[in-house]
């Protein structure tokens, strides 16, 4: 898929995204409660400080969630700032900020790249705690897990690049083992504007689906406005997730001025030289390295290499299959028919049960002429699937390809037999006769029939019939 | 040595008897003073019972049972902590402060939480929605704030030491107004865990004291590093050493400033009896200069715009939801505007509204950037003045303690009071007030600074000009 | 002179964000009072002042915190008791609809 989708192209849509990530620790960013907030009742995963009770103070930033933040940083091409920041307060009032201001970093890194879309800057905050706005019930639980948030430039041209984008970022931390698993979530706010219209703010958008159906709807709903002679007004808005639809915020929710202060109660944090050589020299080969080593070490072109490296355990398996097989057909069979397939499923290949081997295997089954390219396609579903090895997947459903010049004239010759009439419209110049005589050898050995073989065992023997 | 004194009679004499009789004379008196809103009664009584026996063994900590009076914005587990607000009527601490711990640690006995300028805005203990404190010297009068039922609680006997907190003088005003010890240690020297917030960057808690020794005493156990406050650093905890240790000669080792503007519309009663003291300091050996701090008549808008700022921010946490005072309303928004307006008193209302408006988008680099730039001037100012000398002296007060009343309709002449108390804190040095005499039957202050972090020279100082006032 | 002047709007703007809610009569006694105020402050003009402010008096930088086994606080429920209104544990607060 590309940055541009031909069909927006007229839209010039732009758009941006703010993802927020929580960040993988055993403690919270300011104090020691847990981060496991979710297998705990309502408000029994707190303590003075992430509940803001009056006196508490913060403790110092959890060092691990910074060392995560900044291998995400450095994993996407980042630089580090070099002045100290700031830990700052956000203040805006809402039943789950228990401060009524959030603690939210100034940018730590900045100026990355991923996808083709740039990161222009990652900071740290901290998660507030959930608040049911229609049952008016606030838990505090998650009050103060850490949780990155990673600004890109507004590179994204269409909602279906958003979605990818989206969904190859989350592997990437997933396979760096920063962020945290289990919720699987994202969370992020969703800037747009189209055809130089002004810029749209959607918040709270809370799966990756959500925020491809967000901007599908935000499409129609400006194209609307547009036609009917309308103007789009900068503003705020926000999705809901039950409707699929954005709503326009009531005026007093957005009387806002964040004022931001740097909270005295947190010393300046300054990143060092050193710290940024430890943390790079533990982080994985970076995508822009990896991309570079692919083309060259396997030859291959540049489309396979970016759909193979933006899911890194797929870049792995791939790598993995190419040491057994031919590294151009397997890079080939990985970027397309099994990352189609795994996008379908909504798996990556580490939860999906297919191995390296099954694709290096199905490739020499491939290369032996024993299995045709069409059906290799149902080897890989079957593959993700179940897992089973390829040998028993190709007699379960009698993959193997008749390539035998005997087994194929013998088969050829009874077809002739049975269907004297195509012969002779075949002989008086019908090519369509030649068509309909090899459909038949298909038919009879149930898709077998290796196809180039049979069409010239079959172009053969007519002629040699008078 | 008084402090010292006391503690060496308890161990021979009935803790639970000299606790019995701070009970007693807090019922007796209290009533007028209104010098605690909480007091901790059977707590005590039965910690007195505990820590006699602890003394019978001679495995007493080091406060061996003294009472402690604690300034109502410091948290102690399942005591009620009001700041003096209707905002947190009802509010139990669920947690202890981090000084609060090393207090049960070392065997001090928490007496009661005392009374307060609402969230400690307030120079003279009148806005304290429990009613204002009294001067214990002469009731009429105010006991000076924001601290002013530590200080009057100590003054009138009630405690053996007590726990305050100075964002701009909360400590040193109350003492100088009610004739007792009170120290500001250098920001950072102290955890703030526990403490509630005025102005973040510019408060923490200190002690009072009847003596210098009493204020060594305190401050070993509660100074020191906290991972629960980042801005705290190690401490030698040797400061009752350091006062115990203190001859006469070392009189002669302390090379101390004035600065006349600090002496500029003090009261001329008071100035006598400063620069009498200053004198004195000098026949004893004392090297006595005149030094200039061309900054310090900016202090007070410098101090108050920080103040504002942070202590907007502070507030936000208010909003009846998770704790304190609630009313509620048809929405989030209501709720919380109709919980805050009903609930905080007016100086409190002043500072939210000016310290939001000095922070907001289009006003904040004409206020707050600002007075934060300006800041670093007075903190120079003083930097250039430590690398010369050991202490500057001065008084603590401009004026003598008011009547109650005289000044609570006009917020500038209020905050006009804490002229000579705020620099110290917008630089985060160290520094003291003591009683050096009397004026119309009322206490003088006598306030010394020293660098930050310095605060064996500070009670050096404080030594010498006890010893100086013929203390023992 | 005070450049800032602090008109109705102004005031009503800062009592929104500052979630305090003021009567008129409030309101123009506050206005009143802050141009005062601010007008009285405004000598911080006269200061030379640098390009940078003073957040921390103190040169404490870095003060991190090392992660690790989880330490719950063990008196939950003394932060519960505080809580205004209660069900099933959550806080209850109005609903937005
Ligand atoms: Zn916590």
């Amino acid at each position: 898929m590309q940055l541009h989708e031909d069909k927006y192209k007229d839209l010039n849509l732009k758009i941006g995204l703010e993802i927020h990530v929580q960040l993988k620790t055993e403690q919270k960013i300011f104090c020691e409660c847990s981060t496991d907030y979710i297998n705990s009742s309502p408000n029994n995963n707190i303590c003075p400080i992430c509940t803001s009770q009056p006196g508490s103070k913060p403790m110092g930033v959890n060092e691990k969630a910074l060392e995560n933040l900044l291998k995400i940083g450095l994993f996407f091409g980042c630089k580090a700032y070099e002045k100290p920041f700031y830990v700052q307060r956000k203040h805006y009032f809402y039943p789950d900020l228990p401060s009524n201001y959030q603690r939210t970093s100034q940018p730590i890194l900045g100026d990355g790249n991923f996808m083709g879309v740039g990161i222009w800057e990652i900071h740290i905050e901290e998660d507030p705690g959930r608040y049911e706005l229609r049952e008016g019930k606030v838990d505090l639980n998650r009050c103060g897990v850490p949780l990155a948030e990673i600004v890109t430039a507004p590179d994204i041209k269409s909602p279906e690049y958003a979605r990818e984008f989206l969904r190859d970022l989350l592997l990437s931390l997933e396979y760096l083992g920063v962020i945290r698993g289990e919720s699987g979530s994202i969370r992020a706010d969703v800037n747009i504007s189209i055809m130089g219209g002004n810029r749209i703010e959607i918040k709270n958008v809370n799966s990756v689906k959500g925020v491809y159906k967000a901007l599908k709807y935000e499409i129609v709903r400006q194209k609307a406005v547009l036609q009917r002679g309308g103007t789009i007004t900068m503003e705020t808005r926000h999705f809901d997730e039950g409707s699929m639809i954005t709503k326009t915020l009531r005026k007093k929710e957005t009387v806002a001025d964040y004022r931001y202060i740097p909270d005295p109660d947190l010393v300046p944090i300054y990143i060092s030289p050193e710290k940024l050589q430890e943390i790079e020299s533990v982080l994985p080969e970076s995508p822009h390295n990896k991309k570079k080593r692919f083309m060259k070490e396997y030859s291959l072109g540049e489309e396979i290499v970016d759909a193979l490296i933006s899911d890194l355990y797929l870049s792995d398996f791939f790598e993995e299959s190419a040491k057994k097989s031919n590294p151009i057909e397997s890079g080939k069979w990985c970027a397309t028919e099994l990352k189609r397939r795994l996008n379908e499923k909504n798996l990556s290949v580490s939860t999906s049960k297919i191995t390296p081997k099954h694709i290096s295997d199905m490739i020499g089954f491939i290369e032996r002429g024993e299995l045709s390219v069409k059906n290799a396609k149902w080897i890989i579903e079957d593959a993700v699937d179940t897992g089973e090895d390829i040998t028993s997947l190709m007699d379960k459903k009698n993959f193997y390809q008749i390539s035998s010049e005997d087994t194929l004239l013998d088969i050829i010759e009874k077809v002739m037999g049975d269907n004297p009439k195509a012969v002779e419209d075949y002989k008086s110049g019908n090519e369509n006769a030649l068509h309909f005589l090899f459909g038949k050898v298909v038919n009879e050995t149930e898709g077998r029939a290796e196809p180039s073989k049979t069409i010239k065992l079959l172009k053969d023997k007519l002629c040699m019939v008078n | 040595m008084f402090t010292k004194d006391l503690i060496e009679d308890l161990s021979s004499n009935s803790l639970e008897e000299h606790i019995h009789k701070k009970i007693e004379e807090i019922q007796k008196k209290d009533k007028e003073i209104n010098s605690f809103i909480t007091l901790n009664i059977e707590d005590a009584q039965n910690s007195s019972k505990e820590i006699q026996k602890k003394i019978d063994k001679g495995i007493q900590g080091k406060l061996s049972g003294l009472a402690i009076s604690i300034k109502d914005n410091i948290a102690v587990s399942k005591l009620r902590m009001t700041c003096g607000s209707k905002v947190l009527e009802n509010y139990i601490a669920p947690y202890d402060a981090t000084i609060i711990n090393s207090i049960k640690k070392e065997d001090g006995i928490i007496i009661g939480k005392c009374n307060m300028d609402e969230f400690a805005c307030g120079s003279d203990g009148t806005s304290s929605y429990f009613g204002p404190t009294k001067n214990p010297r002469n009731i009429d009068y105010v006991p000076g704030g924001s601290s002013s039922g530590s200080a009057a609680s100590l003054a009138a006997g009630f405690t053996d030491l007590s726990i305050g907190s100075d964002t701009g003088g909360s400590i040193r005003c109350p003492a100088s107004f009610c004739g007792v010890y009170g120290f500001k240690p250098s920001y950072g020297l102290v955890s703030r865990y526990g403490l509630s917030d005025m102005a973040m960057s510019l408060e923490g808690p200190g002690p009072f004291a009847k003596d210098t020794y009493g204020i060594a005493l305190l401050l070993d156990i509660i100074s020191g590093k906290d991972p629960r406050d980042t801005v705290t650093v190690e401490s030698s905890k040797s400061y009752t050493k350091t006062v115990e240790n203190f001859k006469d000669q070392d009189i002669k080792n302390l090379k101390i400033a004035y600065a006349k503007e600090f002496f500029e519309g003090v009261d001329e009663k008071i100035k006598n009896i400063i620069l009498d003291k200053i004198s004195k300091l000098e026949s004893e050996g004392a090297k006595i200069e005149e030094v200039s701090l061309p900054n310090i008549k900016y202090a007070i808008p410098i101090y108050y715009l920080v103040v504002f700022s942070e202590f907007s921010s502070a507030m936000s946490k208010f909003d009846g939801f998770k704790y304190g005072h609630y009313v509620g309303g048809q929405d989030i928004v209501e709720a919380v505007s109709n919980t805050r307006e009903t609930s905080m008193g007016i100086e409190v209302k002043r500072r939210v509204l000016l310290g939001t408006f000095i922070t907001m988008e289009e006003f904040r680099g004409r206020w707050y950037t600002k007075a934060l730039k300006a800041r670093s001037a007075i903190k120079e100012d003083f930097k250039r003045i430590f690398n010369s000398y050991d202490l500057l002296i001065g008084p603590t007060m401009p004026t003598l303690p008011w009547k109650i009343g005289e000044r609570i309709s006009d917020p500038l002449s209020m905050y006009s009071s804490d002229i000579l108390t705020v620099s110290a804190n917008l630089a985060g040095i160290c520094a003291s007030s003591q009683p050096v005499g009397e004026a119309k039957g009322l206490p003088v202050g006598l306030q010394l600074h020293a660098d930050s972090l310095c605060e064996s020279k500070l009670l050096k100082g404080m030594r010498a000009v006890e010893l100086a006032c013929g203390g023992i | 002179m005070v450049e800032t002047i602090i008109d109705d709007n102004v005031i009503e703007r800062v009592s929104e964000i500052a979630r305090l809610k003021l009567s008129e009569k409030e309101k123009e006694k506050f206005r009143e009072e802050f141009e005062r105020i601010l007008e009285e402050f405004s000598v911080v003009d006269e200061i030379k002042v640098g390009e940078k402010e003073l957040y921390y008096v103190i040169e404490n930088v870095n003060v991190l915190r090392k992660d690790s086994e989880p330490k719950p606080f063990n008196k939950i429920n003394d932060i519960k008791n505080n809580f205004n209104k209660k069900e099933d544990g959550f806080i209850v607060v109005p609903r937005n609809l």
